[in-house]
């Protein structure tokens, strides 16, 4: 094949076009779709690769799809080889497609030159992945708490085509949608996918019309290779040696010991390799990562840590290899379940890597974050008698500190990275029959530190007379909060209430449990997010303002931070100052 | 009204400037430019009325007599939001939804940067300790759960007026279904003298979506005395002076309102300003004959981007003014970081981008010499021949074009191993990109074809940009003669106009629900003629426009429609089902005839239209061969090289056709008329431009 070059002029027009291509794929999925969390909290991302499957960029969407959202359309190019240009290919398979956790659907669509018939590579594919209401799993929720394998989980889904040449297979759609017990969200939901797929290919050729498919070719080619050199520069300059981390859920579905994940990360010339040897082994029980959610947590912590001014593609990860022990929790064997994959063990897995990466730039990581534990919500309409699925909302949990900053408040699990958004609660109660009680932020749920981590919300949620049905999942982080960094203190872990009628609140032991809630309520308490750096060394005007703001209490300004305030809230700078300088109170190092 | 009067004054004032567009007796209109009088604007409003006056050897209180209209447009209002320099504002709120809006509720286009500035903890719009909650409750459907008690507003109020707040703003949940309580906690706000202004979310902004209701709602009340205080003066400046015409204000939906309606409800003054200058568009490329628009305004950070459809602006709520979020009825303004002093860079993975940076006034692009290192859009303008390094703000200033090679070669073109020439026809190319995309998005992404829209491109960068856009999407450009002052003008051309919106709890489209639908608009219609009714408007010149938005069974987005303007003529369920599907595939490349079809929101917009000034045109102008007064060599991309192109002076009075390549050069902005282009000026001054190939039928 002849060299086609790039100018860099038409290089730079073609790469800012990709993203404006995801950005209308986006568009049409956030106005169309009908599952509630697509809609309301953003649970789907969009992906543009080249013809080998390498993500090029046009990215929006959440980083436990974006980080592995390219090798789910590499197994589809090497297990569909005759994919034809008006074909699109959904899969849900975690095990043979890499997919993240099945309630998870890719669809995969090849985009040829205008003039080709399919005989000769794609140019680009368009991936986009979305999160499903209800598939066929065996419980009436929307992901059982207590599943053992894969069958379980619902409706496997190995990649098959649900468009041919441009024509919907109703066939297979309606197949899939049958399996689901909320047919017309499914149904809507698939329609959603294909328009958004649809458009982002009209675009693209547009886009291969004007430049030709050469260029285009040569433009995304460009594209990696200089994310990756810039990306191995970075590398070359970081200390060789190897750098261990661990983190573990508590939350064992199956007994009273918990997960741990470990992980050793060995930098080496421009090399990176993230070995996961010594790895709790795959258990009976659906938080097993696919190998799809291993690689999402190890990229993403990669990627956040590393400070270049490049949008997230494929040359940013080339450099890392990860070795994950098959049959280990975070590459297990098929059929084992994997159903919460994308709660547990994705967020210990990326904070097993921060802790390790921590050590190789300790002010890029951030503390901390708050576990995320969000209720699945399922039940029947009161009215119509219609299923509903949904999550409660997706911002239950406070933002670990970074070096220079605070946590922020509500913005939900680490893995998010805030790319869930809050669910407004007349939204919410006009689409559920249930009502949002209370989302106050909880005083005190931060970590202390120069810079304190983020508060989670109380959340209380009452089905009002009808039986709805909590599906809680997730380690609630009793034994392993989340963690202080430099200094900072840890944050709150989860607490998590089913309150009666009566008033009463029953505390949740343990997690992976199935409420069914009548006439009481939900109750969950969200965790908060670590602090970084000393307590003692926070401005104390801004522990004035935490407690003129509710955020800290009076009492932890002065245990913790060692900052004394008056009955109108002035500082007593000589109590303070006294205060402060007694190190044996308050604010020491817990490491 | 009064009768009596014969001029007609639109007065827009600028963060420099502060003009005047007047239509005299005869229909001509003329423009004044003074300077604007900080710390009180109304000075420079009298002292530019008094130069008009003088010009026609009238005294200010002669004048004004025999003037019967000044209508304002006013950024007070968007400069406070931009500025944070708003009142301090207490929110009072339901019990439990006290941290609303701290709960991550819009999205962060920056996820994996933690230091992105959506994940800065302080960015609240109203900080924790003046959010105050009160027991009550309403729920889902309607019913009064929890019984308010006033004696708890009352307390709340008085711990936000300890806080330090001068303004209120009350947003219940749920109270876009019933707003009793709103309105009992406004009864006794009604009655505190130590609180300046109060909002309430129903009245603001009643309709589902508690965050958007609380932001907007504190965003007006926060508004409210800077704006009274504003308006009040103007208005009392004006009068004193002898003028007793009417007083009319620019809003941000494209119409005009009475200054005391307006300073009641603050937040819809934002964007006064553009919309001002899109109205402006629309009327002199009316009279030029276009209904149809997409008018581009690039100045020197910015480009905004609006879609006319037979002479009206589109108007969305998706609206926002800095980082803060305001979802009322505004004329649907795309705003991108770029404009001609943008900065040109590198990113991370060496790709071109053109902004958001902007090298400003000052230090201002290198060729400025005043210390900018950093290359823009104009200097790359300048190295092609674009711009005239002699006669830039029509001479005032001259360019440092060595400076500028400079900056190119060592920032851009040797790191991208590109000569300095490609490397200013990149940067063009990119900025233009980003004006198509921009075009693509008010067009095409809402199902408008661009292909039936004409360009009208105004500011101090645009008409050096418009041909590769008329160009790519194969339609008309027109550059007004009077691009400078075009929103003083547009002040001119304006209706009153006001927007109302009713929410429906989602229910598929039965007979029952389109009666309600039907009650509703007549509900909102008494409602608008009563208030057009209050403003002296003649019953005749009133009309109304109505839109339905639907959506399917589960969704929660909608598309809007339009529906016939006689209510008893929606009978048919399947109509509106018509209207939606067809909206919906035009959208989003699908539609789904299976689902039913719900009602979201409708939305009544009440019109009274004003006497619009006829304007005259000059008429009699040279032919364009007699205004080239040079020629240099000037880049053309499609030529791939400089071609030595006649210069027009635009001072010139000319009217006529001639062919590019060419340049025009006026005292704020100059035309580049590529080659195979064909320009004609028509008899007021107007330039339009035709690619090759297109056709010339005026309102095609």
């Amino acid at each position: 094949m002849d060299e086609v070059s790039v100018d860099p002029v038409t290089h730079s027009v073609i790469t800012n076009a990709l993203d404006e291509i995801a950005a209308e794929m986006d568009e049409i999925v956030v106005r169309t779709a009908r599952n509630l969390p697509i809609v309301l909290a953003h649970d789907f991302s969009v992906g543009l690769t080249d013809g080998q499957g390498r993500l090029i960029g046009g990215t929006q969407g959440i980083p436990v799809h974006l980080g592995s959202i390219d090798m789910t359309v590499q197994m589809v190019i090497e297990l569909v080889p005759e994919i034809e240009p008006g074909d699109v290919v959904l899969t849900n398979d975690p095990y043979r497609a890499a997919n993240t956790h099945m309630p998870d659907f890719t669809m995969v669509s090849p985009v040829y030159g205008p003039d080709e018939d399919g005989d000769g590579d794609p140019v680009l594919y368009m991936a986009l992945r979305a999160d499903q209401a209800d598939i066929g799993a065996k419980d009436p929720v929307r992901s059982p708490v207590d599943t053992e394998e894969a069958y379980n989980d619902g409706l496997i889904i190995p990649p098959v085509k649900v468009v041919r040449n441009d024509e919907v297979i109703q066939d297979v759609i309606g197949l899939i949608t049958r399996n689901s017990r909320v047919e017309k969200v499914q149904r809507g939901d698939l329609s959603s996918m294909i328009g958004a797929i649809r458009k982002g290919k009209e675009r693209s050729v547009e886009l291969l019309e004007r430049y030709g498919v050469e260029t285009v070719r040569a433009s995304t080619d460009r594209l990696l290779s200089t994310t990756e050199r810039k990306v191995r520069e970075y590398v070359a300059d970081l200390p060789d040696g190897t750098y261990r981390g661990h983190s573990q859920t508590d939350a064992n579905p199956k007994s009273d010991d918990p997960v741990h994940i470990r992980v050793a990360v060995t930098v080496d010339g421009e090399d990176v390799t993230f070995d996961f040897g010594g790895s709790s082994e795959q258990i009976r029980a659906p938080i097993n990562n696919t190998i799809g959610v291993t690689h999402s947590a190890v990229n993403s912590a990669w990627f956040v840590t590393m400070d270049l001014d490049i949008p997230f593609n494929a040359g940013c990860v080339d450099v890392v290899d990860v070795e994950a022990p098959m049959g280990s929790i975070v590459n297990p064997e098929f059929p084992y379940a994997t159903g919460y994959s994308t709660v547990d063990c994705v967020q210990e897995t990326m904070e097993a890597c921060l802790d390790a990466l921590t050590e190789v730039n300790p002010r890029n990581a951030p503390a901390g974050w708050s576990r995320w534990v969000r209720p699945m919500t399922s039940g029947t309409y009161p009215g119509s008698g219609e299923e509903y699925r949904g999550a409660v909302s997706s911002v239950m949990g406070g933002g670990g500190a970074v070096w220079g900053r605070d946590g922020m408040n509500a913005i939900g699990g680490i893995i998010l990275l805030g790319g869930f958004v809050g669910i407004d609660p007349e939204m919410f109660e006009a689409m559920y029959p249930m009502s949002i009680d209370e989302m106050d932020l909880r005083k005190d749920s931060g970590g202390a530190g120069r810079w304190r981590g983020g508060l989670g919300p109380t959340v209380e949620i009452s089905p009002d007379g009808h039986e709805s049905i909590f599906s809680v999942g997730g380690d609630f982080g009793r034994e392993s909060p989340p963690h202080g960094h430099l200094g900072g203190n840890d944050g709150d872990s989860v607490r998590v209430f089913h309150e009666r009628a009566s008033g009463e609140r029953e505390e949740l032991e343990r997690s992976w449990t199935n409420l069914y809630i009548t006439d009481g309520r939900y109750v969950q308490e969200s965790g908060g997010g670590g602090g970084v750096g000393d307590p003692h060394e926070r401005d104390p005007e801004m522990v004035r303002r935490d407690v003129k703001n509710g955020y800290v209490s009076r009492a932890a300004a002065r245990e913790e931070y060692g900052v004394v305030l008056s009955e109108d809230l002035a500082i007593d700078r000589e109590a303070t100052s006294r205060r402060r300088s007694d190190a044996s109170v308050g604010g020491e190092d817990d490491e | 009204m009064s009768d009596g009067g014969t001029y007609r004054v639109g007065v827009d004032i600028g963060g420099t400037h502060t003009d005047f567009a007047m239509v005299t007796p005869e229909g001509d209109v003329e423009t004044y430019k003074v300077s604007t009088t900080p710390g009180r604007l109304s000075g420079g409003v009298i002292e530019g009325l008094t130069v008009a006056a003088d010009d026609r050897n009238l005294d200010l209180g002669e004048f004004l007599s025999v003037t019967d209209r000044i209508v304002h447009g006013t950024t007070v209002t968007t400069n406070a939001l931009l500025e944070d320099d708003e009142a301090t504002t207490g929110l009072l709120t339901t019990e439990g939804m006290r941290d609303v809006i701290e709960l991550n509720m819009e999205r962060d286009p920056d996820i994996y940067d933690l230091w992105s500035d959506h994940k800065d903890p302080g960015r609240t719009v109203i900080e924790r300790s003046l959010r105050r909650p009160v027991p009550e409750r309403v729920d889902d459907e309607g019913r009064v759960r929890e019984e308010l008690d006033e004696s708890d507003v009352t307390r709340a109020v008085d711990r936000l007026v300890d806080e330090g707040a001068e303004c209120v703003a009350v947003a219940f949940m749920n109270s876009y279904l019933d707003d009793r309580h709103e309105r009992a906690a406004e009864r006794v706000l009604a009655d505190r003298e130590d609180v300046a202004a109060v909002s309430v979310s129903t009245a603001v902004f009643p309709q589902i979506g508690l965050y958007d209701r609380i932001t907007t709602t504190v965003i007006d009340a926060s508004l409210k005395p800077v704006l009274r205080e504003y308006l009040g003066d103007l208005e009392s400046s004006l009068r004193d002076a002898g003028f007793d015409g009417t007083f009319l204000i620019m809003k941000g939906n494209g119409g005009v309102s009475l200054p005391e309606v307006l300073a009641e409800e603050p937040v819809l003054s934002v964007n006064s300003g553009p919309a001002a200058a899109t109205v402006g568009n629309a009327a002199t490329a009316g009279v030029a004959g276009f209904e149809d628009i997409i008018s581009v305004d690039m100045g020197g950070t910015s480009t905004d981007v609006c879609l006319i459809t037979e002479g009206t602006p589109l108007v969305t709520t998706d609206n926002s003014v800095g980082t803060k979020r305001v979802p009322v009825s505004m004329v649907d303004i795309n705003t991108i970081g770029a404009g001609g002093g943008s900065i040109a860079w590198l990113d991370g993975r060496e790709v071109l981008q053109i902004g958001p940076k902007s090298a400003g006034a000052d230090p201002g692009p290198i060729c400025y010499g005043q210390g900018g290192d950093r290359p823009t859009v104009t200097d790359a303008n300048l190295l092609l021949g674009y711009l005239n390094p002699e006669f830039f703000l029509g001479g005032e200033t001259s360019l440092d074009v060595e400076a500028a090679r400079r900056g190119i070669r060592e920032r851009l073109a040797d790191p991208l191993g590109i000569d300095v020439e490609e490397a200013c026809a990149g940067v063009v190319e990119l900025m233009n990109e980003q004006l198509i995309n921009q075009i693509r998005q008010v067009s095409i992404q809402r199902g408008y074809d661009p292909r039936e829209f004409a360009l009208v491109t105004v500011g101090g960068a645009g008409p050096l940009h418009v041909g590769p856009l008329a160009r790519r999407f194969e339609t008309t450009a027109i550059v007004p003669e009077t691009a400078g002052t075009l929103s003083a003008s547009g002040l001119l051309q304006s209706d009153i106009k006001h927007n109302f919106v009713r929410s429906f709890p989602p229910e598929p489209l039965s007979g029952a629900v389109l009666e309600r639908v039907k009650e509703a608009f007549e509900e909102m219609e008494a409602e608008a003629r009563e208030t057009l009714r209050e403003e002296d408007t003649p019953e005749e010149s009133w009309s109304f426009e109505r839109t339905v938005s639907t959506r399917y069974e589960g969704q929660v987005h909608y598309v809007d429609v339009e529906v016939p303007p006689e209510v008893e003529k929606l009978t048919d369920v399947g109509t509106i089902e018509d209207y939606h599907h067809e909206q919906h595939e035009k959208l989003y490349t699908f539609c789904d005839e299976e689902s039913a079809v719900e009602v979201v929101n409708i939305r009544l917009t009440a019109v009274a239209e004003t006497e619009k000034p006829r304007l005259a045109g000059t008429g009699g102008g040279v032919d364009p061969a007699e205004a080239v007064k040079d020629h240099r060599d000037v880049y053309f991309p499609a030529r791939g090289e400089f071609v030595r192109t006649p210069i027009y002076d635009g001072r010139h009075d000319v009217q006529g056709d001639f062919e590019g390549p060419g340049v025009v050069e006026f005292p704020h902005t100059t035309l580049v008329v590529p080659p195979a282009f064909d320009a004609s000026v028509d008899r007021r001054g107007n330039y339009v431009l035709r690619p090759e190939g297109v056709g010339t039928d005026g309102d095609r």
